[in-house]
């Protein structure tokens, strides 16, 4: 357990203190009666929570639209291979390109102009539009991706995939089509198990920052914004109502899941009412219009990829070309000068998932087992809890340390956001270790270190190298910890991405988004690269 | 013979304060070296970072200085910092070392006392400032400097225009209007309280006011609503006919910039009569853009640098602005192939060589007529402006 | 010798194991027979210094006069075998025999460092004793189920264990394959004397001469 305390120090303890600290600064008479005041704040409340809820329901349900209609097809295996990159596109780089493509300049409009004989931009609420249009888009079109993986990942499961295949096989013999049974009968039963994700992804719409700098409401801005703005000011009141808003934002938070969960209830009912009714229904096609939906959804992504590549490159580029009248390095040029945000971030990055890793796995080897199950809460509450509290509580916890604007202190916060991804991509093959090769390499006579040295690490250094690289991405992706703990004195490719696209200054935005896209696909590359290197694992019997 | 004494007298004491200004001046290059200035600057272009680049790796190279460019979206909320350190009683050890600056911001802090100084005409490069052809180098908003802020650039409020969708540009606010009415949509400004749309506003204000001179003077709170009456009305007017009905606003120049390089506006505005010509060689402006200005004049100033009182780095922040004020330094900001900002130097101060260096060789873009320069209001004119303005059209 | 003292191992308040006493002399098998779920296991791994909670043990253990009941697994010289071979699939069949081998070696009463090759030797020999010579450079994918076994007890001989444990260790074999492994195994630990324990619901892999205990309650 000694070894346990100076991770437990740096890391568990100001974990579980920055949302009391947080909830404490934000929690200001003053700063509370400014904040209500406040003329901006009913629209920006309205605005956060019918964003987060249309884009969360909207991704979830074509998630399992997807999911009922391909799997078990040709397209699965396909389809569950693609969702690992599209993953790894980061958020702010997947939105400043699809800015770049459902704008009013942008290229949707742009085909469109030839046929309607259009000679200036149609105009279109996609981008900073008051209504949130074009945030609701990136997030559905970033949020699906991530509710498949999940999907597919529940549904690999040995227990889950035997059930699966039972209940199919049952309902088809009762006269219901495959995409019946899974509406009436396995989606009630799996929904359950995604309640984590889901509420991940609740939590990441309602309290995204980032893509709300670049394409979301000007003004009135999201609540989040409406805080961070707050947070940023250096006028103690306006900084207690940011703190404020963000406490607004994390009840908003508490209470939509609350809502979300009565509804579940309520509504898992009637559904399986409906459910039983015995009506057999007809096939629509629908699994054809699954498969163009998927396609569509790659080419998006593959489109926006494109996109920023090229507007990185491209000088003067007016309306309705459809190829650019100048090109320019002039961008790259500016990336170049600038070059330390490249190192600081790969640099970042690097030690970030480094020291997650070296915390995940002293954690799994020295916890005692039934620590083990209790902690994961504490863990994984990074992912659901309004990163604003936290880094609120945080920052708050920096200042006397002095650690704020100290690359010291960037490096703490990173770790820090990096953890619970390191963690959870780690855990499984952690925890189906066999325990046996240890007992077997001990009663050999050998020492633990000998063990772990010469077969445990060898025999997970795939998983671990997958570790690694999603926390290097996830370094990489964040956006307001930087901003927060490095007092805005540090730029990460993120953070120059995020302010020059809302600053206007497109192609150098595009240059820093190409290179936040590069930094964590240069990870997973390396990353499968080892896997391909190491040898198949004995099959076990 | 009383006059060759006085002359002697006078001639042995000219050299004694210019010499005391010299060992000063030692002294304080002396102190500045290793010391790091943190320079709050808008980021909003990328000709200023990358202007700024350069300097800092100039003032490295020369002197062991280390500019660091903070980049702020508002001079606003650096003041605001400093504001918060004095009230938190932190008189040294501030975060900010150097401040580009002027009007209402450079106001707010001389009269709180935020201001270091006075050191800028103290700075060698100093005597070669053009104070008497351009007044505004002394004269801030109408409040004079002091001495407490070093001049740094020339600016006017200048329109352009994409010459293809705009064969005839407007030349006052009136046509202007006229032409939005015909063309809706193509036409916008900053929302203030950034910059680029108070000086709009405070344009617009200029020409549509009958008698300007209660501008020139402090701001007076019982007869704003009469004096600004006519700007409110002009607004009403125009928003109709502006880029999305004037519901919204884009957030600075730069982005209006890269709308009217996408053809989604056909008219913007800039600061910097040079900006369009040094877009359009850096190719994110097309060649057909042309700037222009109001026939009867449009707003220009000066804009400065600023030190505040409790700047960690003073010395070297005096140093750097003594370098942004040298020849080479403020030749190579005018040049418009890498800033364009037009400089405060009155050239026919310099040497033959140092006036060579401002030679500018014939760009594309190009301003073609200039306007007179109307001074700036009061600077204690912007806040009441600016808060009306959010009052009537700053929602949504 | 292996002896146990009044074992008992708890559960949950179910005892599996009640004051379980006996003597295992060099070269002879204690053979733990019951039903699944009966505690077999359990009295193996507390043996072997692998029990955790929520199993609860308490008795004595003495292996060639050394009390062993603190001391932790890689100390007390018991080897462990289990049904599937656990040969380390990233390393060949050599390297997983060396990781057995001591790093030093008796020879003339002094105790010395040996050499790779020195260790090299000692693991070829003991490959071609059982019978598979020049496999040490393969994979252990790459054999059978019953070179694999094979394998598997060498390395855990060559570790120079007091005592082996041995739970259920031929049931993934089939038949053949199983005849031929058992008396391999036990020939084998009795021409190097080692005590062993088997656990086995096969009445069939109970050598001759081996005491019996039962579970079954």
């Amino acid at each position: 357990m000694g070894a346990l305390a100076a991770p437990a120090l740096l890391f568990a303890l100001p974990l579980a203190a920055a949302l009391p600290v947080a909830l404490w600064i934000g929690v200001d008479g003053r700063a509370w009666r400014a904040l209500v005041a406040d003329p901006l704040l009913p629209r920006a409340l309205w605005l956060s929570v019918t964003i987060a809820v249309v884009s969360s329901v909207l991704a979830t349900a074509l998630a399992l639209w997807l999911v009922t209609h391909l799997h078990g097809t040709r397209s699965w295996q396909r389809m569950t291979r693609a969702v690992g990159p599209m993953l790894a596109l980061p958020h702010a780089a997947f939105a400043i390109g699809l800015a770049l493509l459902v704008m009013p300049a942008g290229l949707i409009a742009r085909l469109l102009a030839v046929p309607l004989g259009w000679t200036v931009p149609p105009d279109w609420p996609t981008v900073n539009d008051p209504n949130g249009v074009g945030l609701m888009l990136v997030l559905v079109a970033k949020e699906l991706p991530f509710v498949l993986w999940n999907l597919v990942a529940v549904l690999a499961r040995p227990e889950v995939a035997q059930q699966l295949r039972g209940w199919l096989a049952g309902g088809r013999t009762l006269g219901y089509r495959d995409s019946a049974i899974w509406w009436r009968v396995l989606w009630p039963l799996l929904l359950p198990r995604l309640a984590w994700p889901l509420l991940a992804v609740l939590a990441y719409s309602l309290t995204v920052v980032d893509l709300a700098l670049i394409i979301g409401p000007a003004s009135p801005p999201t609540l989040a914004v409406l805080a961070w703005q707050g947070l940023q000011d250096g006028d103690p009141l306006r900084n207690a109502e940011g703190a404020a808003a963000a406490v607004l934002l994390a009840f908003v938070l508490a209470g939509l899941v609350a809502l979300v969960t009565m509804l579940a209830i309520a509504g898992g009912r009637a559904w399986r009412r409906v459910g039983s009714n015995g009506v057999r229904t007809r096939s629509l096609g629908e699994r054809s219009m699954a498969r163009l939906a998927w396609w569509l959804m790659l080419a998006l992504y593959g489109t926006v990829a494109a996109l920023i590549a090229l507007s990185s490159l491209t000088g003067v580029w007016t309306f309705p070309w459809l190829a650019p009248q100048s090109w320019s390095m002039g961008a790259w040029a500016q990336v170049l000068d600038g070059a330390d945000t490249l190192v600081l971030s790969a640099g970042l990055g690097v030690s970030a998932t480094a020291a997650a890793l070296a915390l995940a796995l002293l954690w799994f080897e020295a916890t005692p087992p039934g620590w083990d199950r209790r902690v994961m809460p504490l863990v994984l509450a990074p992912l659901v809890i309004p990163p604003l509290l936290m880094l609120t509580g945080l920052y708050r916890l920096a200042l006397p340390l002095r650690l704020d604007g100290t690359l010291a202190g960037l490096a703490w916060v990173h770790t820090l956001a990096a953890l619970p991804y390191v963690f959870v991509a780690l855990a499984p093959s952690w925890r189906s270790f066999d325990v046996r090769y240890e007992h077997t390499a001990l009663a050999l006579g050998r020492s633990r270190a000998a063990f772990w040295w010469h077969v445990k690490a060898p025999l997970l250094a795939s998983p671990m190298a997958a570790a690694l690289a999603v926390g290097f991405a996830v370094s990489v992706a964040q956006y307001l910890p930087t901003q927060f703990i490095g007092a805005g004195r540090h730029a990460t490719v993120t953070t120059e991405a995020v302010t020059l696209a809302s600053g206007g200054q497109r192609h150098t935005a595009a240059a820093f988004a190409v290179l936040q896209a590069l930094l964590p696909a240069i990870g997973f590359g390396i990353a499968a690269w080892v896997a391909q290197r190491r040898q198949p694992a004995h099959p076990d019997a | 013979m009383l006059h060759r004494r006085q002359l002697l007298l006078a001639a042995s004491g000219l050299p004694l304060p210019v010499l005391a200004q010299g060992s000063e001046w030692s002294r304080i290059e002396a102190a500045a070296r290793g010391q790091t200035v943190y320079f709050n600057a808008w980021a909003g272009s990328e000709r200023i970072n990358a202007y700024l680049q350069w300097a800092a790796g100039e003032l490295a190279q020369r002197h062991g200085v280390k500019l660091e460019h903070v980049k702020i979206t508002d001079t606003a909320e650096a003041v605001k910092r400093v504001r918060t350190e004095k009230g938190a009683g932190r008189s040294s050890d501030g975060s900010v070392d150097l401040l580009w600056i002027n009007g209402e911001n450079f106001l707010a802090m001389k009269r709180e006392g935020l201001l270091y100084g006075p050191w800028s005409e103290k700075l060698p490069n100093y005597a070669n400032v053009d104070t008497t052809g351009k007044p505004t180098t002394r004269i801030d908003f109408s409040e004079p400097v002091d001495g407490l802020e070093a001049p740094w650039g020339m600016a006017q409020l200048t329109f352009y225009a994409d010459s293809v969708r705009v064969p005839q540009a407007p030349s006052s606010f009136f046509e202007l209007l006229e032409w939005a009415k015909r063309n809706p949509g193509r036409f916008t400004y900053p929302k203030p309280p950034a910059f680029h749309g108070t000086t709009f506003l405070k344009q617009v204000l200029l020409e549509t006011m009958p008698d300007r001179n209660p501008l020139y003077a402090p701001h007076v709170a019982d007869r704003f609503e009469a004096m600004t009456a006519p700007l409110w009305s002009a607004l009403d007017a125009l928003h109709p006919h502006l880029w999305k009905q004037g519901r919204q606003f884009p957030a600075s120049n730069t982005v209006m910039r890269q709308m009217l390089a996408d053809g989604e506006l056909a008219i913007s505005l800039t600061f910097n009569p040079n900006e369009i010509a040094n877009q359009i060689a850096a190719k994110t402006l097309p060649a057909t853009v042309v700037p222009y200005q109001h026939a009867a004049g449009t707003i220009g100033n000066t804009h400065f640098l600023a030190i505040p009182f409790n700047a960690r780095a003073k010395e070297a922040a005096q140093l750097a602005a003594n370098f942004f004020l040298s020849p080479a330094a403020q030749a190579r900001k005018a040049d418009i192939k890498v800033w364009g900002d037009p400089t405060v130097l009155a050239l026919d101060k310099l040497s033959a060589t140092d006036r060579a260096l401002f030679t500018a060789a014939a760009a594309r873009g190009q301003l073609a007529k200039t306007a007179p320069t109307l001074p700036e209001p009061h600077g204690s004119w912007v806040d009441p402006i600016e808060r009306e303005w959010a009052r009537r059209h700053g929602q949504g | 010798m292996l002896e146990l003292a009044d074992v008992t191992i708890r559960v949950h308040g179910r005892t599996l194991v009640d004051r379980l006493s006996a003597r295992v002399a060099p070269g002879d098998v204690l053979a733990v027979t019951g039903a699944s779920g009966t505690g077999k296991s359990s009295l193996l791994a507390w043996i072997a210094g692998t029990l955790e909670a929520p199993f609860e043990a308490s008795g004595g253990l003495v292996l060639d006069g050394r009390d062993l009941t603190s001391l932790p697994i890689q100390q007390r010289h018991i080897g462990l075998l289990f049904q599937d071979d656990l040969l380390f699939p990233h390393m060949s069949v050599h390297d997983n025999l060396l990781f057995a081998l001591p790093a030093r070696v008796a020879s003339d009463g002094r105790s010395t460092t040996a050499t790779r090759a020195q260790r090299l030797a000692a693991a070829d020999e003991a490959l071609t004793g059982a019978g598979l010579g020049g496999f040490g450079p393969r994979l252990p994918a790459s054999l059978s189920g019953g070179q694999r076994s094979r394998v598997s007890l060498l390395r855990a001989l060559l570790a120079q264990p007091q005592a082996l444990l041995l739970d259920e260790p031929f049931s993934k074999l089939d038949a053949a394959l199983r005849a031929q492994m058992r008396a391999f195994t036990f020939s084998t630990l009795r021409g190097r004397r080692v005590p062993a324990v088997l656990v086995t619901h096969d009445q069939a892999d109970i050598p001759h001469g081996a005491q019996v205990v039962s579970l079954d309650a």
